[in-house]
């Protein structure tokens, strides 16, 4: 593979791996504080599949790279990621040992986001299916068996917030209100992307997913009359919101900053002991 | 029959090793007993879950993060099948939550203490759940059959816990000194709630839970079984055990140790630990946080209860 080709196919394969780990990790946070015991179980599977496909990704960029999957996932410099902004922010409340806890936690916007970005994930990883890369190939056909499962429960969360109560579906809405700049966000491509497109490495740039995302979920709004901030004019989708983009060049939030901090905590004792 | 004769013959029963199943008829104190046994149970695998949960973002590499995560979403899956047991016997989850965060009910000794480091994971995962197993084991052979057959499965899980504590810690002594000391260190913080983990050496003839067979082994026993398969273990991998009196005394055929401070132990289990308050005042604003959803989706239950 040539020098250009294989630094732009380290960086994709970096920028998916990059966006499963951050939402996997936010999502596992669930674990022992979500609304109801038998959500904490399936928040805490759905996070451990996306951790799983992160590892599946870091492992084919270490191939590349020449790097050990466990030293790309935890001890790249902290603008070395290349997540998509929408996805690092926390939503549970966070512990603290003096008892000053922070609250905060926002079971809406976690749903939200995560239903949402399953529903572009899914179009991602079709783009991946018949990759020129057989390991990617192999890798996208065993993320879109598990996805599938999380698509039917993203669905059903959707439908209860958007119905449940009158209480749910505002705070469903508030929380949309509040993410949909970053959900837009989703769709900054990272460099070097129609070099891949033309290797036959990927289907798709993510910048062309956009279209095709706002067809698939404009639905879910309409099904329960949600607020969509646009309308499609011809053959285009008009919006009112502009992206928030910035996170696959590496630029992020404070959600970030927390995050990258814990998440590194303890390997960064001894980097490059074993743990 | 009177209600004492048929308490006599539930006793007889018993005695005699007959399990008594959900439908079944029980004496009023029989069904008290369970419901704050196995409830207590139950608030100790949500509770544990805490002290656990803020090492998930923290582990040092994927294949421990998604070991940590799925320990602890084990433990959470543990706490929801006690829970229907308690739901079963008359107790309503909403109720068994707000007694919880209220302090009016307990969980275990154990999850009343802070962590700080990473050996902390390692070192619960493999003596605390170890400890646990040793307690479970002798609950499957419950008076109450479904609390039995709810503990052969969580006694199934929990082994996978105990290996995967034990790589932790084995992994960390065999690593640098700095790694090392993570698990010394640990393991001095909790030697002193492990040995109170199995509570005071009850004589079993004033256990009224061991009367009504809802446990089988007495206290001091279950310790005597935690020292003997636990220390030998410990002291193998290099790591000292912070107990001068501690040993073998082989003409009694029992271990001696330093007696724990019991007052100490009932202090930590009605709210007065380390990390009680914050422990408990963490649960409720995750509850508080959430009570909107479980509103959307129970409806007038909800409200109701």
């Amino acid at each position: 593979m040539e020098a250009e080709l294989k630094s732009a196919y380290a960086r994709y394969l970096l920028t998916l791996a990059d966006d499963e780990i951050v939402i996997g990790y936010r999502d596992s946070e669930w674990t022992g504080v979500a609304p109801v015991i038998e959500e904490d179980v399936a928040f805490s599977s759905l996070a451990q599949d996306e951790i799983g496909h992160a590892r599946l990704y870091y492992t084919l960029a270490g191939k590349l790279l020449g790097k050990d999957p466990d030293h790309l996932a935890l001890l790249r410099p902290k603008d070395g990621y290349y997540h998509a902004r929408l996805l690092e922010d926390r939503t549970t409340p966070k512990y603290d040992p003096a008892g000053n806890h922070q609250g905060g936690g926002d079971w809406a916007r976690a749903i939200a986001r995560r239903f949402l970005y399953d529903l572009f994930d899914d179009l991602r990883v079709e783009g991946l299916l018949a990759s020129s890369d057989p390991e990617l190939a192999g890798a996208a056909e065993k993320i879109r068996r598990e996805e599938k499962y999380h698509l039917r429960h993203g669905e059903a969360w959707w439908r209860t917030l958007a119905e449940g109560s009158v209480e749910a579906r505002e705070r469903l809405e508030a929380a949309l209100e509040a993410i949909w700049p970053d959900l837009l966000g989703l769709f900054e491509p990272a460099p070097g992307e129609e070099v891949l497109v033309e290797a036959g490495l990927i289907a798709r740039t993510t910048d062309s997913l956009r279209e095709p995302w706002l067809e698939r979920v404009y639905p879910y709004f309409e099904a329960h009359a949600l607020p969509f901030p646009g309308e499609k004019a011809g053959a285009e989708w008009r919006l009112r919101v502009e992206a928030r983009t910035g996170g696959r060049q590496g630029i992020h939030g404070p959600g970030w900053d927390e995050l990258y901090e814990e998440m590194t905590m303890v390997r960064r004792l001894e980097p490059e002991g074993t743990w | 029959m009177t209600y004492e004769e048929r308490v006599e013959a539930f006793r007889k029963r018993i005695q005699e090793g007959h399990k008594v199943e959900a439908t079944d008829w029980m004496p009023d104190e029989y069904r008290a007993r369970l419901i704050k046994f196995i409830e207590m149970h139950a608030n100790s695998e949500l509770m544990g879950a805490l002290p656990e949960r803020d090492w998930i973002l923290r582990a040092p590499s994927l294949h421990r993060k998604l070991a940590v995560t799925a320990k602890i979403q084990d433990e959470v899956g543990h706490a929801q099948l006690l829970y229907r047991l308690v739901e079963d016997l008359g107790k309503p989850r909403e109720k068994i939550f707000e007694d919880l965060v209220q302090g009016r009910t307990k969980f275990h000794n154990v999850f009343h203490y802070p962590t700080y480091s990473w050996g902390d994971v390692g070192i619960i995962a493999w003596l605390v759940d170890g400890a646990a197993v040793i307690s479970q084991g002798a609950l499957q052979r419950s008076s109450y059959a479904p609390y039995g057959r709810t503990m052969r499965r969580i006694c199934w899980e929990e082994a996978f816990h105990l290996k995967h504590g034990e790589d932790i810690v084995l992994t960390a002594v065999m690593g640098t000194e700095k790694q090392k000391r993570l698990m010394q260190e640990a393991l001095e913080r909790w030697w002193e709630p492990l040995m109170m983990f199995h509570g005071p050496p009850t004589p079993p003839e004033k256990d009224k839970d061991l009367a009504w067979g809802i446990k089988t082994k007495p206290n001091e026993q279950l310790r005597q079984e935690f020292l003997s398969t636990y220390v030998r273990k410990i002291q193998e991998i290099g790591l000292k055990i912070p107990d001068p009196k501690l040993k073998y005394d082989s003409d009694k055929g029992r271990w001696t140790y330093t007696e724990p401070d019991w007052d100490k132990l009932y202090a930590v289990v009605t709210g007065n630990g380390p990390a009680s308050k914050e422990r408990l005042s963490f649960r409720r604003l995750s509850l508080e946080e959430t009570a909107w959803v479980r509103r959307a989706i129970l409806g007038e239950r909800a409200q109701a209860a």
